[in-house]
């Protein structure tokens, strides 16, 4: 009913679609852009694009899980418009990953974790290991093989598992 | 020994729960309202400039075509009213005597008729052909008036 009704443009039913799903989507934007600020701006870009687009949302697939899908192509699409910041070479970006993510200081929960990853890092992991996207979908988003994905997620969670071990050893030393 | 994948939330299941403090700001519904409506207001201008230029195009291809049409038609068909003069001019008896007018009346005519015929075969438009027809009424005009007056009953 809400739909049909977002369907036709009404502004109640957009409201109320922002009320059952913004705080997922700021959930996976957060996790995607490791920012609040950045965040925001994905989950107001996501809402908008949702808004101009949601008449051709025919129903086959969960609204949440096609909102969700919007949600990580924005922010795909946003991490490509500041390409040329990324660095999108694989050893490159695992270097940085290492020199960045030492300091274990702030590793409080899981978001704090992929925060410690650089943005193209954290977008393969996130989209991966929560949203469920494989390596071929991955590889076509960022324009890239399928083994650099593979590579990436791999040395990734390895970093991840590392820093998580140690955090939790320090947490407990400090008790 | 085969090492086991890693995975995200193994890793994650170490760490304590991410707090359900992550929110988006309360504003922020606001924002996104106000920046649909603003680019909804955009399109629909957009729409009507779109169906107003289109509109104001057909008028000036509709106007431009209407003053061609003007330009390349004349008001009067002289060529017709032409041809009705000369039949009007053959069913007079002809007169014993020609006056001087008339006679000179005739002879531009039988230049007008050469210049008439030289237009149509080098293929002249109606615009180059219209005046020399409309110099021809002129002439047989004058020529039916000089012979009206000659074919008129003197009173005795």
């Amino acid at each position: 009913m809400t739909l049909a009704r977002a369907q036709r443009g009404e502004m109640v039913a957009f409201e109320e679609i922002y009320r059952r799903y913004s705080r997922a989507c700021f959930q996976l934007a957060l996790r995607l852009t490791g920012q609040r600020q950045s965040a925001e701006d994905l989950v107001h870009e996501a809402f908008l694009k949702m808004m101009d687009t949601i008449g051709s949302y025919r129903g086959e697939a969960p609204f949440g899980a096609w909102f969700r899908r919007l949600t990580a192509n924005a922010g795909i699409d946003a991490m490509r418009r500041q390409w040329h910041r990324v660095n999108a070479d694989a050893d490159v970006l695992l270097e940085n990953m290492t020199a960045a993510a030492s300091d274990l200081a702030g590793i409080v929960d899981a978001d704090a974790l992929l925060a410690r990853l650089p943005p193209h890092a954290r977008a393969v992991v996130v989209l991966h290991e929560l949203e469920g996207y494989t390596h071929a979908e991955l590889a076509a988003l960022f324009g890239q093989s399928e083994s650099y994905s593979k590579s990436i997620l791999a040395r990734a969670l390895k970093r991840l598992h590392g820093l998580a071990a140690n955090a939790t050893s320090a947490s407990q030393v400090a008790l | 020994m085969n090492e086991q994948p890693l995975h995200f939330r193994d890793i994650a299941a170490q760490l304590p729960a991410s707090p359900a403090t992550h929110v988006p700001p309360p504003d922020l519904w606001p924002r996104i309202a106000a920046t649909h409506m603003s680019r909804r207001r955009q399109r629909r201008w957009r729409r009507v400039a779109a169906s107003v230029g289109i509109g104001a195009l057909a008028v000036a291809l509709a106007l431009a075509v209407t003053l061609r049409q003007r330009a390349t038609t004349p008001a009067i068909d002289w060529q017709a009213r032409a041809q009705a003069l000369e039949m009007q001019l053959d069913a007079l008896p002809l007169p014993a005597t020609s006056e001087p007018m008339a006679q000179l009346a005739e002879s531009e005519l039988a230049r007008l008729d050469q210049r008439l015929q030289t237009a149509y075969d080098r293929g002249a438009s109606r615009l180059d052909l219209d005046p020399l027809w409309q110099r021809r009424s002129e002439l047989l005009d004058a020529l039916l008036l000089v012979r009206r007056q000659q074919t008129l009953p003197v009173r005795i």
